[in-house]
């Protein structure tokens, strides 16, 4: 799809969704000084995000140049990239860090192609083990789920 | 002399030495890993400040920055692809003086031109951040706007390719940060009923995000995946007598660094480009440009390393960042509990020396940490991408996830990354997205705050001298290149 007609689009996105979040998004009844309005920045805002996608509608329909659209994509592999990364970061805190990490380094690489499940293996559980260590001991921040035993008391 | 003192025993403790060495080292791994970048190596590091004490914080954030914008340099010239974006004029002549068998002398120039370029750049911004301080103690909500609106345009030189779709972007960044409570009334605005939202949108979760998550995503749908050869090499540095060649090229293109990093909005990577196109313009090996000429390489490495001074004099002394790098930083600082801008100078001028010592420790770092890890990067760089990626996702999640122990701060990182990779796929850029989202809060607030003093009245703005000069300023750094081009036009 020609770069213009995409272009175009984008402008129409933008000033639907300036105006709906315009309309819906709350505003005083009563009328109230511009420093006291607390939605008359956010309004302006707004009303220029909408007159920039007017620009770039019209700029869009103006010219004249024939562009190639968007670069093609691995679709499929970003698809499955943003569901592996979307599960682990919104399972992150139910699940627990060590499973879910663990998790992720096994899958996210296998279904990228990577195809040598030593290295995956060895590597997903060096990796969790010295992040988990890294975060709760020297930082003190314990990430969630089923804990390591700390350091100080392997090593007493 | 008391704060000096004061500023040299807070570098002398553990914490911020093992910090600041810790921050380089780890900015420049990060920084030679193609298409981490700078501000990802800065965004990952945001909530590690959160348990370290405001020095080793600043100490480690510096060292990342410092570490990180030479770091792009090592795969420039070893894999032929810049490891960040402030490095894309480094591969012009780096990488063909690997080819030729000379991967050794290249990074021993690009080390020396990155720390020199640092060091100087540090010394610079020691003698003149003071000065600005004193013209900024004549600053008030008015003048402030005004810094903010000027500091705004530099969403117009980000947005070269597509203004269009950079103010968008701008603005929609300058909206984003509008989420949650009104800085003057208290009133929530825009949760819709999310009682999380209610604190607006956090900082570190909305970039890490926008750039580390969107990059993992980007990188996963990218089609063209052709690798380069990768050269070993061992680390020389250059002689004496080479230095003392090509030291006016350095000496040059350090000071174009510094001088562009004070500049709002122009950043490293156009930095780089403007010392390159210096560079070949008077050099005196011109003609080999291109084909692996060391003036080349000095060129961009050095200006690029004196950005990362120069962008902190704004950063320091106005409150207002240099690039979207500063911007973050910017934000690091005053989640610190440090209030950059004029008052800085006075209220806090340990902490300023403090800052200026760790740059030069954090350059000094950067040609010893170079030497020392340039065969480590050989071995690094052929690690399989999946892996990378797969490991960028784990420390995004557990660094926010550290922050307020908060499953929506992940919520908001995934959103992010999502709107991040189609802004990016679409063609708007980021970069004026995270500058709105940072000078948002100063700029309403201030607005704001003048409008009440001024009763309301919008010319009140204009009977403060330094707010017109800025005013005025912007509007010839917005008009000018109009100008130029209506003039090119009825020309031809």
């Amino acid at each position: 799809m020609k770069a213009r007609v995409l272009d175009v689009c984008y402008g129409g996105v933008a000033l639907a969704v300036a105006v709906a979040v315009y309309v819906t998004g709350g505003g005083n009844d009563r009328p109230v000084s511009v420093a006291s309005d607390p939605y008359w920045y956010p309004k302006l805002l707004l009303g220029l995000i909408g007159a920039c996608a007017v620009w770039l509608m019209v700029r869009a329909l103006l010219d004249r140049r024939a562009a190639d659209g968007a670069e093609p994509l691995r679709w499929r592999t970003l698809t499955g990239t943003i569901v592996i990364s979307g599960a682990y970061l919104l399972g992150y805190e139910w699940q627990g860090f060590i499973p879910a990490t663990l998790a992720l380094m096994l899958v996210f690489p296998l279904f990228q192609g990577f195809r040598r499940p030593l290295v995956l293996v060895v590597v997903a559980v060096l990796f969790t083990v010295l992040v988990w260590y890294g975060f709760a001991d020297l930082l003190n921040r314990m990430p969630p789920g089923p804990a390591l035993p700390s350091l100080s008391t392997l090593f007493s | 002399m008391d704060a000096l003192l004061s500023a040299l025993s807070m570098l002398a403790t553990p914490d911020a030495l093992l910090a600041v060495v810790a921050g380089t080292l780890v900015g420049i791994i990060i920084g030679a890993l193609p298409g981490l970048g700078s501000l990802l190596a800065i965004t990952m590091a945001l909530p590690l400040t959160f348990v370290l004490g405001q020095g080793a914080s600043v100490a480690l954030l510096l060292g990342i920055y410092c570490g990180s914008v030479y770091g792009g340099s090592l795969s420039a010239i070893l894999i032929n692809t810049p490891g960040t974006p402030q490095s894309a004029a480094t591969v012009l002549d780096g990488y063909p003086m690997a080819r030729r068998g000379e991967a050794g002398l290249a990074l021993g120039w690009a080390t020396t031109a990155s720390a020199f370029g640092g060091i100087l750049a540090t010394v610079i911004l020691a003698v003149a951040s003071p000065l600005l301080a004193r013209i900024g103690l004549r600053f008030g909500p008015v003048e402030y706007f005004a810094l903010g609106l000027f500091a705004l345009t530099c969403i117009v030189t980000v947005s070269r390719d597509n203004l269009a779709k950079g103010l968008i972007a701008g603005l929609l960044g300058l909206f984003v940060a509008v989420v949650g409570q009104d800085p003057v009334t208290g009133y929530l605005r825009y949760d819709f009923g999310v009682f999380d939202l209610s604190a607006g949108i956090g900082l570190v979760p909305f970039l890490v995000g926008l750039f580390a998550l969107s990059e993992v995503f980007w990188r996963a749908a990218e089609r063209d995946k052709e690798g380069a050869a990768i050269i070993r090499s061992a680390f020389r540095c250059p002689s004496l007598g080479e230095l003392r060649r090509r030291f006016s090229m350095l000496l040059k293109s350090s000071l174009i660094g510094t001088w562009v990093g004070t500049l709002p909005g122009v950043g490293a990577s156009s930095a780089s480009m403007i010392s390159y196109a210096e560079a070949k313009r008077s050099s005196r090996h011109r003609d080999k440009f291109g084909t692996g000429e060391p003036d080349g390489l000095i060129a961009s490495e050095a200006a690029n390393n004196a950005v990362t001074s120069g962008a902190m004099v704004p950063t320091l002394s106005l409150g207002v960042p240099g690039d979207p790098i500063t911007a973050v930083m910017l934000g690091a600082l005053v989640l610190q509990g440090v209030t950059p801008g004029p008052r800085l100078f006075l209220d806090n001028q340990e902490l300023v020396l403090f800052i200026f010592l760790l740059l030069f420790v954090a350059n000094l770092c950067v040609f010893f940490g170079g030497w020392l890890m340039s065969p480590l990067f050989s071995r690094i760089l052929r690690l399989p991408e999946s892996l990378l990626m797969a490991a960028v996702v784990a420390l995004v999640a557990t660094g926010t996830y550290s922050i307020n122990a908060n499953p929506f701060d992940l919520l908001v990182v995934l959103l992010a990354g999502i709107g991040g990779f189609l802004l990016r796929y679409n063609g708007f850029p980021l970069a004026p997205l995270v500058i709105g989202f940072v000078l948002s809060p100063m700029i309403e607030q201030s607005l704001r705050q003048g409008l009440i003093m001024n009763h309301g009245n919008f010319i009140g703005f204009f009977s403060s001298p330094i707010a017109s000069a800025l005013f005025v300023i912007t509007a010839l750094f917005l008009l000018w290149p109009l100008v130029g081009r209506l003039r090119r036009r009825s020309s031809s």
